[in-house]
């Protein structure tokens, strides 16, 4: 079969497909290894550069905006730098000391707790739930509930001043009812 | 190719800088009203009342409310859910010690679209009182109260999803009762 050239090189060979051979010849494989020009810049460094930067870029910004959240979050010192004439800082009822918050066994209890019922023999803990706070804790709570209770107060004070100046025009709408106006 | 290559990394290294700046953005623009720019009035302020209560702070004090009390039980029902409470509060011995421009700076942080100015008191003898809601979709996301008088500059800032019928029924259970004048006044037609 004269085909038979075309697929194993058995038999005749057809001159056409030869030339074929001859002129594709060049093209096949080699089983020699790759030979990378020295010469040849890839770009590759260049890339990594942009993209290295991008990263750090975004980890940088990450790292930012945490630090920025966090900074807003956390409790700010009270007052200015330099003193004014009169800061009125609210007071804890902490002049008593609280020298056993938790009882002798594992009870915990709450400052309000401890004022109501200070001759009440401690129950029995159900309360590992709450951990144990030291003194300074409890003080720092009390601190923050008395800032809490005036700040509510104060919000709520000058909210009641809008709400009844608001009324005063127009009785029928409360405060909070009232539409957008800028 | 190769400069096909290094632009595509350059389009998407400024698109993943704007997206980075972008979620900043977004991030701080929250309920935090920032009142730093009212620390060089407190030289001149007679009282200063400078209260910030972070999340963290205001549970842990929340759970020293007492839920028998009526006034701390309010209080610690509508705590649940705050991100925060700051309050400052500037008392003046004389007038004309801020400038408008000092009001500006704050009423600045709440000119935008996602707050809303729901009532405005303006008197030039008494206390103006500028209550502002931040919405985030049908909720409240915070509140802004800024009032000034002559001689006061207050600005109360929650953040977090206040409920303003509660917050403004404390005033009367703070141990000062509720005076009902004028139904209590109201002439008997025996």
């Amino acid at each position: 079969m004269k085909d038979d050239y075309l697929w194993d090189r058995s038999g005749q060979p057809d001159p056409e497909i030869q030339q074929l051979e001859e002129i594709l010849g060049e093209l096949r494989y080699l089983p020699r290894p790759l030979e990378i020009p020295a010469d040849l810049k890839t770009g590759s460094n260049r890339s990594n550069f942009y993209a290295i930067a991008a990263a750090v870029a975004m980890i940088a910004l990450g790292l930012g905006a945490w630090l920025a959240v966090q900074r807003q979050e956390s409790p700010v010192a009270t007052g200015p730098q330099s003193p004014p004439a009169e800061v009125k800082t609210v007071t804890p009822e902490v002049s008593k000391p609280t020298p056993v918050i938790a009882a002798a066994d594992d009870t915990t209890a709450t400052v309000g707790e401890i004022n109501r019922r200070p001759a009440r023999k401690p129950q029995r803990s159900r309360t590992a739930r709450t951990p144990q706070l030291s003194s300074e804790e409890i003080a720092e709570a009390v601190a923050a509930k008395e800032r809490l209770m005036m700040a509510m107060r104060l919000a709520s004070s000058k909210l009641n001043y809008a709400q009844k100046k608001a009324q005063g025009s127009n009785p029928a709408q409360p405060v909070y009812h009232q539409h957008k106006i800028g | 190719m190769k400069s096909i290559h290094i632009g595509l990394i350059r389009v998407l290294a400024l698109g993943l800088f704007l997206a980075v700046a972008g979620g900043t953005t977004a991030m701080a623009q929250d309920a935090r009203i920032q009142t730093s720019s009212l620390d060089a009035l407190a030289v001149k302020a007679s009282q200063v009342v400078d209260v910030n209560l972070d999340e963290r702070l205001m549970q842990f004090a929340a759970k020293f409310l007492d839920s028998k009390d009526v006034d701390e039980a309010a209080v610690k029902k509508m705590v649940n859910g705050l991100k925060g409470i700051h309050v400052k509060v500037l008392e003046f011995d004389a007038e004309g010690q801020y400038s408008t421009a000092d009001v500006e700076a704050l009423r600045s942080q709440v000119r935008n679209p996602s707050w809303s100015r729901i009532v405005g008191v303006s008197s030039k003898r008494e206390t103006n009182v500028e209550v502002y809601l931040l919405m985030k979709g049908p909720e409240v996301g915070g509140l802004a109260v800024i009032a000034f008088g002559p001689k006061e500059l207050m600005v109360v800032n929650i953040v977090g999803p206040v409920d303003l019928d509660k917050l403004s029924k404390l005033e009367g259970s703070f141990g000062i009762p509720e005076l009902e004048i004028e139904s209590k006044s109201k002439p008997k037609n025996n």
